[in-house]
């Protein structure tokens, strides 16, 4: 368990600042996600974290002390690395006790040690394999262990889930949210996924070109971006914008401001061709609801609890709506229908040129 | 890497390979093409500076001429017949024969054998009296000469048994060469009705001619620097038939001490084979492509 | 039925690539077989005429002969020692330099590659006579020394493990400077281990290389108990030729017989380390 503090930390490549002037506080204990587009500098913090990488300048302080100078072995960090990195020629027991065999701990401890994190992460059949007889999901629980058993101050994971599919990530994203849990250490987190972000983390840090755009709880993400860039990344789909302004409850096109709305808070209100109002499961009051210009549907996807449906605006902009319910094959409506929208007047965000949050409308 | 002890580390792990190499490859490098201009004596290891003057005799010298002659010719009489033989054994254990393992231990024997030693096992083959080899020309009704003493024929006698130890190098490489290509290529021929005649020259040899191209250059080098066969079996004669580069420059290094003379020839025989090597680059890299 | 012809087909080249290749492998064998026919054959027998590859009597007599007569034994074990030690060397040195030049970053780097690849080009030929007036001077003339040092580094060597180093991926190492382990454990933790099919097949390489070396012992040793393999063969041409070729051919087949053995022993790492070898030409 351990506090940590980046102040002012930037890394030069060459002339390429790739991270520029960033401070982050994180609380002992707590589980701080690192999100971002691939190249945004997001992998180079966390190896910065880590010891793998040089600072240029700025400071590094893990409770209060300052860890620029010390190698990853000092800095009592464990981490997990993105193809996993297990020691192809050892076995599953040797890969997670070489760590504590290098710091020389009692051969009766590093056994129980490793016992135990086998236990917890239902690898005891396979302690005597090595990595190449493994599945994806097994590699992955070997890596999580081999960082377990160090006991660290620090857990870092450089997007581990990455090389796993579908269904085998949501179940390990569910092992690491309990291990946390379990272990109560003080864990960064870097992914490109903002699903993983939203659900794993105490807090999020959007990373963009550098910098981190906002930093805050999952929900202070979603319900108060701070600049455009933090409101495209959370949210599947991603958000709808429009380069519109708001007077009197009319949208008017606008070149300095855009308005971003999402998916789940627009709703069909006619559909002119199918002659039939998509349902929607939230029933909202008209007086809150901002009428967008009408638009044809480009492309619908049935996703079986909620549907997609892309419209093509009459100004040529695209936007997606959410609808909640199953839809019957008679509702689904059809490429090229007419159809008007609307949306939450309330769940309206508005951006500068910028791209920061005006929040005075 | 910038602190000083990261440096002193990475200098630690080069240092014992870069002295060696240095004070053994690269300055003797250095230092033969200083000696070519100078004389050496042999007494009091003084040096004087002569000009171009070894380079001059080297011109002049009949016996250098034959020498340099003799060279060519063995390159001549060991690259196409070995390359020949080792190709057609290849594309034979690249049919799969039965014993396949069998036969291509037999091939690849010589390879680990030493030129010497190749040479050591074919002496008493070209005994001219009770020799294997001129019993069985005479089985075929010719008369055959006296391979290592006759002028004629002891270049030839030295070449056969570099070939013959030559040849399971080559095979190593034309079997890899073969493996690679896809055989979605000669199913394809073989569907179009192609004989196996056909099917070498229009698709496989097109297909392996890099290999084959290589093959050539680094025969043609070995050949140049044939020495241990030749000590063994001829010691350069007779009348100085077999007298290649190497062993010219051994005897005006070790047996004249003419020690100017035979740097220079050490420098023209690295200009020969850095021209083979850098022929060899230059066409593997314009072909690059057509693999 | 395509598929029919077509393994028929197949089959019937098989038979014949068996049959062709029958003549040659019996000819190319042939020069192994004679030297063993003529070890056993007794001087006489030797020059009867027409030759018969069987021997009368399979006699050990002339094997007797041949290591009385000289220290064949001596010659095996200075080139074990120099081939050995030359093999290790060279591992070393090449494991050492290729790991900085593969996984380090540090100025100079492109420098130091290209000067090692560059030794690659240099014929030995060229370096013999300069490297032998230095062994003289050192007063080296004669000992293993002069045989062994000259030889401890290969810019091949070096090339070919810093080509295989370079593969292994950077987040292993990562994950070891995390687990604690220094960069020097890394290399003999990790690297040597990961690397082995290579290092072998460059170790067979180098130890088959050093034992078949002619021109350089040949220059630098002098008296017989100093005389590798390969040197004392060239004794027996020249010194015995008075003598039984059937005692000479049993020399022979003491000497050239640990190169067959190792050849077929080590047969896949051999051909591994020749093709690599194709690289440098």
């Amino acid at each position: 368990m351990a506090q940590l503090q980046l102040t002012d930390v930037t890394k030069l490549f060459g002339k390429t600042r790739v991270i520029d002037g960033l401070h982050l506080t994180v609380k002992s204990g707590e589980f701080v996600v690192l999100v971002g587009p691939s190249g945004c500098g997001k992998s180079t913090i966390l190896r910065m974290i880590a010891g793998l990488e040089d600072l240029s300048s700025g400071s590094i302080k893990m409770d209060g002390n300052i860890i620029n100078n010390l190698s990853p072995k000092e800095r009592g960090v464990a981490m997990v690395f993105q193809n996993y990195a297990l020691y192809p020629h050892m076995t599953v027991r040797d890969n997670i006790s070489f760590g504590l065999k290098l710091a020389s701990m009692p051969k009766d401890e590093i056994k129980e040690r490793v016992f135990d994190a086998a236990k917890t992460l239902n690898l005891t059949d396979y302690l005597d394999k090595k990595p190449g007889q493994l599945s994806g999901g097994q590699k992955q629980r070997v890596a999580m262990g081999r960082a377990m058993v160090r006991r660290p101050k620090l857990f870092l994971f450089d997007e581990p889930l990455s090389n796993l599919d579908a269904a085998l990530r949501v179940r390990m994203r569910a092992e690491i949210a309990q291990l946390h849990k379990g272990l109560d250490c003080t864990t960064i987190y870097v992914t490109h996924d903002q699903v993983e972000a939203m659900t794993l983390a105490d807090r999020i840090a959007v990373v963009n070109g550098g910098k981190i755009e906002q930093f805050g709880t999952p929900m202070e993400l979603y319900n108060a971006p701070q600049t455009k860039f933090v409101a495209s990344f959370l949210g599947m789909p991603p958000m709808n914008f429009l380069p519109v302004k708001m007077i009197q409850s009319q949208l008017v096109p606008s070149a300095a401001v855009t308005v971003g709305f999402r998916a789940e808070d627009t709703q069909v209100v006619n559909s002119r061709s199918s002659s039939v109002e998509v349902p929607s499961n939230e029933i909202r009051t008209k007086v809150r609801d901002v009428p967008l210009p009408p638009g044809s549907v480009k492309m619908v996807e049935l996703l079986g609890g909620l549907s997609h449906i892309h419209v093509r605006l009459s100004d040529d902009q695209d936007v997606v709506v959410e609808t909640r319910s199953a839809l019957t094959p008679e509702l689904i409506p059809r490429i090229g229908d007419v159809i008007e929208l609307t949306a939450d007047a309330s769940r309206l965000f508005f951006f500068d040129a910028d791209g920061r949050t005006i929040f005075k409308t | 890497m910038r602190t000083r002890s990261g440096l002193l580390f990475v200098y630690a792990l080069l240092a014992p390979c870069l002295l060696v190499l240095g004070l053994f490859v690269l300055a003797p490098a250095v230092q033969s093409f200083y000696l070519s201009f100078h004389d050496v004596d042999p007494f009091s290891n003084a040096i004087f500076p002569v000009g171009l003057d070894h380079y001059r005799e080297m011109m002049n010298s009949e016996e250098y001429r034959i020498s340099l002659r003799s060279s060519i010719c063995f390159v001549l009489y060991t690259v196409p017949s070995s390359i020949v033989i080792s190709l057609f054994i290849a594309v034979m254990l690249d049919a799969r024969p039965l014993f396949h393992g069998f036969f291509r231990t037999i091939f690849l024997v010589p390879v680990g054998i030493s030129p010497a030693m190749a040479a050591m096992l074919w002496v008493f083959l070209y005994n001219p009296v009770a020799g294997y080899l001129n019993y069985f020309l005479s089985l075929i009704g010719i008369s055959g000469p006296q391979w290592l003493t006759d002028p004629a024929y002891a270049l030839a006698a030295v070449a056969l048994s570099t070939v013959w130890k030559e040849v399971g190098f080559n095979v190593i490489f034309f079997l890899a060469g073969l493996a690679a290509v896809p055989s979605e290529l000669t199913e394809a021929a073989l569907i179009d009705g192609a004989g196996p005649w056909k099917r070498f020259w229009s698709i496989t040899l097109p297909m392996i001619s890099p290999t084959v191209f290589f093959v050539s250059t680094v025969s043609v080098i070995h050949a140049f620097e044939s020495f241990g066969q030749i000590h063994i079996l001829t010691r350069g004669g007779p009348a100085y038939a077999t007298n290649v580069l190497v062993y010219n420059l051994y005897r005006d290094a070790f047996e004249n001490f003419r020690t100017g003379f035979a740097s220079a020839q050490a420098v023209i025989l690295f200009l020969i084979i850095m021209g083979v090597t850098a022929l060899q680059f230059y066409v593997a890299k314009r072909r690059v492509h057509y693999r | 039925m395509k598929n029919s012809v077509t393994a028929q087909q197949q089959r019937q080249q098989r038979l014949l690539a068996t049959l062709v290749l029958c003549l040659p492998a019996l000819a190319h064998l042939f020069p192994i077989l004679y030297m063993l026919s003529l070890s056993f054959k007794s001087a006489t027998e030797v020059f009867e005429y027409p030759p018969n590859l069987i021997p009368a009597a399979f006699d050990f007599a002339n094997y007797v002969t041949a290591i009385k007569s000289a220290p064949l034994a001596r010659f095996l074990l200075n080139s074990l020692i120099v081939s050995l030690s030359v093999t290790a060397l060279q591992l070393v040195t090449s494991i050492l330099a290729a790991f900085a030049l593969a996984r380090i970053e540090f100025p100079g780097k492109k420098f130091f590659l290209a000067v090692i690849l560059a030794t690659m080009m240099v014929p030995g030929e060229v370096t013999i006579l300069p490297n032998y007036l230095t062994i003289a001077r050192l007063g080296w003339l004669d000992t293993y020394r002069s045989m062994i040092v000259p030889s401890a580094a290969s810019g091949f060597g070096v090339f070919l493990l810093y080509q295989f180093f370079r593969t292994i991926p950077t987040e292993l190492e990562e994950a070891v400077r995390v687990d604690g382990g220094s960069r020097f454990r890394f290399l003999w933790q990790f690297v040597v281990p990961l690397s082995m099919p290579a290092i072998v097949a460059f170790g067979v390489y180098a130890f088959v290389a050093t034992w078949n070396q002619y021109l350089w012992p040949l220059v630098v040793t002098q008296t017989t108990e100093m005389r590798t393999v390969q040197i004392a063969l060239g004794m027996f041409r020249s010194e015995n030729e008075a003598s039984s070729w059937g005692v000479i051919m049993a020399a022979t087949a003491i000497l050239v017989a640990p190169s067959i053995l190792l050849f077929v022993a080590t047969q896949k790492q051999f051909v591994r380390g020749i093709m690599m070898s194709g690289i440098k030409g």
